[in-house]
């Protein structure tokens, strides 16, 4: 394997000397005066990720996300042409909500309940009951307020500016050519989420470095990526981009699954956090992964700004949302994506990560409410982000720019 | 009574404790039960571990036999308590605080609609 260099102070950080090395003062960052910023320059501002194609493949299906930091609820639908619309789920008579459920298929449209106002998957005023009581309405200019949406590899994403600065491919830029057909042939196996009282940022931080597993996962995952060659399980490959980043994780090559993971692993494709480190030699990945041809490679932790996390595995692949619901209150989203299942064996995998990865979270989760307790309570000024934690200062590091420009 | 396929009739005095068709369930089961309990069913079922799945292998996802749902969920108990004998020595995860499994909403499980 590619042994850690002893040279661990600037392994990663090294190249990136911009990002400084001293203590982080947070003084600020958690305040609701912060997060104020973050809302309008950021999170108002920004394509954010909602989903996949797949989510809504049938013309009429549409979901419903709630934006609380944004006060909105967005509707995403498909229309006739298969094309995704998205607008605020307002109708324009008396801005009662026209959709009602997080998920349907509404194949005529949307009608509002309050006065039966009806608006097409294309957000067009459609049918007005006795229009002539609104002698000057003109139907054109009342439908739906539109949402800018857009889709890259599958993924649906939204953006609640507007008149966006950039198309979602240049907001993307360095990641946009990396994963080409990478998240289509898989299939959501499962979604965890919980509402918990942590700031967003907290909850992000808790899953882009692997510097925690010899500790808060001790007894679960630390077994598949620490090994005494890299008793920490240090990461590699760190690319801090303009506001992404993404590292590369290795894996424990010496790993002895447990009696039941090894029936998993060898019936089920190998879909575990242990990747068959033979086969995954041979597999052709994606130029945007694992670009430094790590031989016990586990993960990429792809982090596009300013919450979304994606984390590719051999053959299948795990993705977080973090929304801030207020300033320290987070929705988390975790979702499982897995090869369909075509055999038991393959539900048995499925079965398996979800079980396996909800323990293994509830170990991160603990944590972070703690964190914030602390935080709130204003005794620390600073904190300190290792030479492994490089995508935690960028993050700040992004954030602030954003939340100064 | 949940009936097993009689390949597996070893196994049927678990049955109705463990062929549980949800994940919540399964946990419930997990946490609610001693160690005893959990180890004698561990030690029962993770012999036949292979031979359950490849009996179900031979058998199309789309439409199994109640018998082969049965030994299924017989399987993914299983794995839910597995970490207790392999890992823990004892029915839930004992890192100190660990988040409650109950807080967890787990949504939208292809199989499990299937089973
Ligand atoms: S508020 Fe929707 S029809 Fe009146
Ligand atoms: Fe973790």
């Amino acid at each position: 394997m590619n042994k850690p260099s002893e040279n661990y102070a600037g392994r990663l950080s090294a190249a990136y000397p911009e990002l400084g090395f001293d203590p982080v003062n947070i003084e600020k960052v958690f305040s609701p005066e912060y997060f104020e910023l973050e809302r309008e320059k950021i999170f108002k501002k920004v394509w954010l990720r909602v989903g996949r194609n797949e989510d809504i493949p049938n013309h009429g299906d549409f979901m419903v996300k709630e934006f609380e930091f944004a006060n909105t609820s967005v509707v995403i639908t498909r229309d006739q042409n298969g094309e995704v619309n998205a607008f605020h789920n307002v109708c324009t008579h008396r801005a009662n909500r026209v959709a009602y459920t997080e998920t349907g298929n509404a194949p005529r449209g949307f009608t509002c309940r309050f006065h039966g106002w009806n608006f097409g998957l294309d957000g067009k005023l459609n049918f007005v009951p006795e229009a002539g009581l609104f002698p000057t309405l003109d139907t054109r200019c009342a439908g739906l307020p539109p949402v800018s949406v857009d889709t890259w590899e599958g993924w649906i994403f939204v953006n609640l500016d507007p008149s966006p600065k950039e198309t979602l491919r240049e907001y993307l830029g360095e990641l946009a050519d990396g994963y080409p057909g990478f998240f289509d042939d898989k299939t959501k196996v499962a979604t965890l989420t919980i509402d918990a009282k942590a700031n967003w940022k907290i909850f992000l931080d808790a899953f882009v470095e692997t510097y925690h597993f010899a500790f808060v996962h001790q007894l679960s995952a630390a077994a598949v990526i620490t090994s005494p060659d890299n008793p920490y399980g240090y990461m590699d490959a760190a690319r801090m981009y303009d506001r992404h980043r993404v590292i590369s994780a290795r894996s424990n090559p010496n790993h002895t699954p447990s009696p039941a993971e090894a029936v998993v692993g060898k019936l089920g494709g190998h879909q575990t956090l242990a990747p068959d480190l033979a086969a995954a030699a041979t597999r052709q990945l994606p130029p945007g992964l694992n670009p430094q041809g790590l031989d016990d490679w586990a993960t990429d932790i792809i982090v596009i700004f300013p919450m979304t996390n994606i984390q590719p595995l051999d053959g299948w692949y795990v993705t977080q949302n973090y929304w801030p619901i207020s300033h320290n209150e987070t929705r988390w989203e975790m979702t499982i994506y897995m090869q369909p299942a075509q055999t038991a064996s393959h539900w048995m995998a499925q079965e398996y990560n979800t079980a396996y990865i909800r323990d293994v979270v509830r170990e991160d989760l603990n944590n972070l409410e703690m964190i914030q307790q602390n935080l709130e309570a204003g005794i620390l000024k600073e904190m300190h982000f290792g030479d492994q934690e490089i995508m935690i200062r960028h993050s700040y590091k992004v954030v602030d720019d954003y939340v100064k420009g | 009574m949940p009936q097993l396929p009689k390949e597996f009739k070893s196994l049927q005095p678990f049955a109705p404790e463990w062929a549980l068709a949800t994940r919540e369930a399964r946990y419930h089961k997990r946490i609610s039960s001693s160690m005893e309990e959990i180890k004698a069913y561990y030690d029962a079922v993770l012999p036949q571990l292979d031979a359950m799945v490849e009996h179900l292998n031979r058998h199309s996802i789309k439409n199994l036999a109640a018998e082969d749902k049965n030994l299924l969920r017989m399987a993914f108990s299983a794995i839910e308590i597995s970490r207790s004998v392999e890992v823990w020595n004892a029915p839930d995860n004992v890192v100190h605080g660990a988040y409650p499994a109950e807080k967890i909403k787990v949504h939208t499980l292809p199989y499990e609609q299937a089973l």
